[in-house]
């Protein structure tokens, strides 16, 4: 493939997949100017490895995401603060306000929030960024056949997060095994 | 709560960003200054950096006294020198042409035409010095590892004046309807690392 082929092509799966890398920032950072910054490294990252890029098209999206996941595990968005297109759209959102998180599953986010960074990333990928569990682990690099036991053990965790706390009886006596003391 | 009861609420759960106005402005913008302004300017480089790695064994330390005469023997497009404070650092510029067009053909008489009069001591290269600068900081090996590049003000000046000169080449074959992509820009460096 000629080097203007090349460029073309990756100029093309960008674009294909723009909303959703976006997206996927916005959903992981609060601040726009941030997750601004974070898209413009993941451009820059990703050009820079685009020899690596696979031929067909949900590889080449699945290794996008692959490189957004490891922009977004990295502090240091080095790259993109030498290049004034990138610094322009941070500036540009500088003056927007964060995305207002729906009240809404408010308690499940928090949850979600909670678990390992591992974890919590597993559940965006699959239930917030639509991925196949299978797909999920190939951005994370992970084994697939280790990942539904992971998800299953996941989602209990959550579960328990989520469940009531008991009340404490009025008079500890009442439980067996504190009156047992 | 069954299973699947439970996993629609945590899709229920995904944040929905409105995307901002301009994105795609911005990831072209983004894009234009990550890429190669143009495939052919990569590929004239590196032509160029073979071209330089290849003739500097053949040449001598003094440069030739007349006009656009080399220390390697051959006369070049033109030639530009900067100090580096020791020693001068001497390039020769050539153009080459490719996919048919031959040496007396118009764009190759056009193309020497305009690389002869180039100015290249007054060309204003601020800012690809300082494009290369920043790629020299920020480059990266196979591994994704950043890998900063050492270079002395002497050769960046070098390199930004090549860049210059070859991108104004190109423009200006464009605007007089040529195909710029027939012609590639060499460079052959001596005393500035290169």
């Amino acid at each position: 493939m000629s080097t203007i082929d090349e460029q073309a092509r990756f100029a093309a799966v960008i674009r294909d997949n723009e909303g959703d890398l976006y997206r996927y920032f916005l959903r992981r950072i609060t601040n726009p100017a941030d997750a601004a910054e974070a898209y413009g490294e993941l451009l820059i990252t990703a050009w820079k490895l685009h020899r690596k890029m696979p031929a067909e098209e949900t590889d080449a999206r699945m290794w996008l995401f692959g490189v957004a996941h490891n922009v977004l595990r990295s502090t240091r968005r080095t790259s993109a603060r030498h290049y004034s297109a990138v610094r322009r759209f941070a500036d540009e959102l500088r003056t927007t306000a964060a995305f207002p998180s729906e009240d809404k599953g408010t308690e499940l986010r928090d949850a979600i929030a909670s678990l390992s960074a591992a974890d919590a990333e597993l559940v965006r990928l699959i239930y917030w960024d639509g991925f196949k569990s299978h797909e999920a682990a190939v951005i994370l690099g992970v084994k697939p056949s280790t990942l539904r036991s992971r998800m299953t053990s996941i989602k209990a965790q959550l579960r328990t997060l989520l469940s009531p706390v008991p009340t404490q009886p009025a008079n500890p006596a009442h439980i067996p095994c504190l009156s047992a003391r | 709560m069954d299973n699947a009861e439970f996993e629609l609420m945590l899709r229920d759960t995904a944040p929905q960003p409105p995307l901002p106005t301009g994105l795609a402005g911005h990831r072209e913008r983004i894009l234009a200054e990550t890429m190669p302004r143009r495939a052919r300017s990569l590929r004239a480089w590196t032509a160029g950096v073979v071209a330089a790695g290849l003739l500097l064994g053949g040449g001598t330390a003094a440069m030739a006294a007349g006009g656009m005469e080399t220390p390697w023997g051959w006369v070049a497009d033109n030639v530009f020198s900067v100090s580096n404070g020791d020693e001068i650092c001497f390039a020769g510029f050539t153009v080459s042409f490719s996919d048919g067009a031959n040496e007396n053909s118009d764009i190759a008489r056009e193309t020497r035409a305009f690389v002869g009069a180039l100015d290249l001591e007054t060309l204003d290269t601020a800012q690809m010095e300082a494009e290369i600068r920043e790629s020299n900081l920020t480059a990266q090996d196979d591994n994704g590892d950043t890998v900063p590049i050492s270079r002395s003000d002497a050769e960046v000046k070098q390199m930004a004046v090549w860049r210059v000169a070859s991108n104004l080449t190109w423009e200006h074959l464009e605007a007089k309807g040529y195909d710029p992509n027939l012609v590639g820009f060499d460079m052959a460096a001596e005393g500035c690392g290169l």
